[in-house]
């Protein structure tokens, strides 16, 4: 692989989401593009901030109650 | 093969495992709490009603995000008058592909806020944020995100591309702001 390949073929690269022949093959290319590596780098670690930086802001105990008492509805239905 | 349907108490069992995970995406795809309570309400609805075809507990989880982004689309369409919901039908999609031409390392990242780097999820796009937080935040696949969206698995991939390089570019602008790295001439 002369070219460098396109930002959505790293970034699909990050995510495992290549077939087997093309990820080898960019894989490939990265041992010698220091531009790709660093992109690829780039990306890997922005993957893990975006996964630390999720707020885990949980549903309202009224949604829960809710949720709870239509359920326990449907369970006395015939 | 098929399977038999999932006996009601099994799968509401399951089902309510993952309250905090939806709520979590409703929040993201909706404008406000109370928008993400109703949207999160009407999924186990429909959920609770349609069970029977659900094959299999191993797939609730992306049935249930199936239900989610439907039913927020469906609302959106509703409400496309109204400001309370954002958009996530990707109608209008930007395709801006320009990664940050000096992308920040990990070490980098570490010292930006999470804070921070959650605004920046939240400026995205709609379409853009819902791909990248399915994908780096619950770790579904191309192909799961594709099947909860109702989008082709190449938009799926282009969407998240889109996401990383706007975010890249943000936060790179973040850190040369406040000094966290030096800007780029």
């Amino acid at each position: 692989m002369k070219e460098c390949p396109a930002f959505e073929v790293l970034s699909a690269l990050v995510d495992g989401g290549l077939a087997l022949r093309r990820e080898a093959a960019v894989r490939r290319h990265l041992e010698g593009c220091v531009a790709c590596r660093r992109q690829v780098d780039g990306m890997t670690a922005l993957k893990r901030a975006v996964s630390r930086a999720h707020a885990d802001d949980g549903p309202s105990p009224a949604l829960r109650r809710v949720i709870a008492a239509k359920l326990s509805k449907r369970r006395r239905e015939p | 093969m098929t399977s038999s349907p999932v006996p009601y108490d099994e799968f509401t069992e399951v089902a309510l495992s993952y309250l905090n995970q939806l709520y979590s995406t409703a929040r993201r795809l909706t404008a406000s709490p109370t928008d993400a309570d109703d949207l999160v309400q009407e999924t186990y609805e429909l959920a609770f009603q349609h069970h029977g075809e659900l094959r299999g507990l191993a797939h609730c989880r992306g049935w249930l995000y199936r239900i989610l982004h439907r039913q927020a689309v469906t609302r959106y369409r509703r409400h496309r008058a109204g400001p309370q919901l954002v958009l996530i039908d990707g109608s209008v999609e930007d395709t801006d592909y320009r990664p940050a031409d000096n992308p920040l390392d990990g070490d980098m990242l570490e010292n930006i806020a999470l804070q921070e780097i959650r605004e920046a999820i939240d400026a995205l796009p709609p379409e853009l944020s819902n791909a990248v937080t399915l994908c780096d935040i619950e770790g579904f696949t191309y192909a799961e995100i594709a099947d909860i969206t109702g989008c082709p698995v190449g938009t799926v991939r282009s969407r998240i591309a889109r996401a990383r390089a706007k975010l890249m570019r943000t936060l790179q602008k973040h850190a040369e702001d406040c000094g966290i790295r030096r800007k780029t001439s």
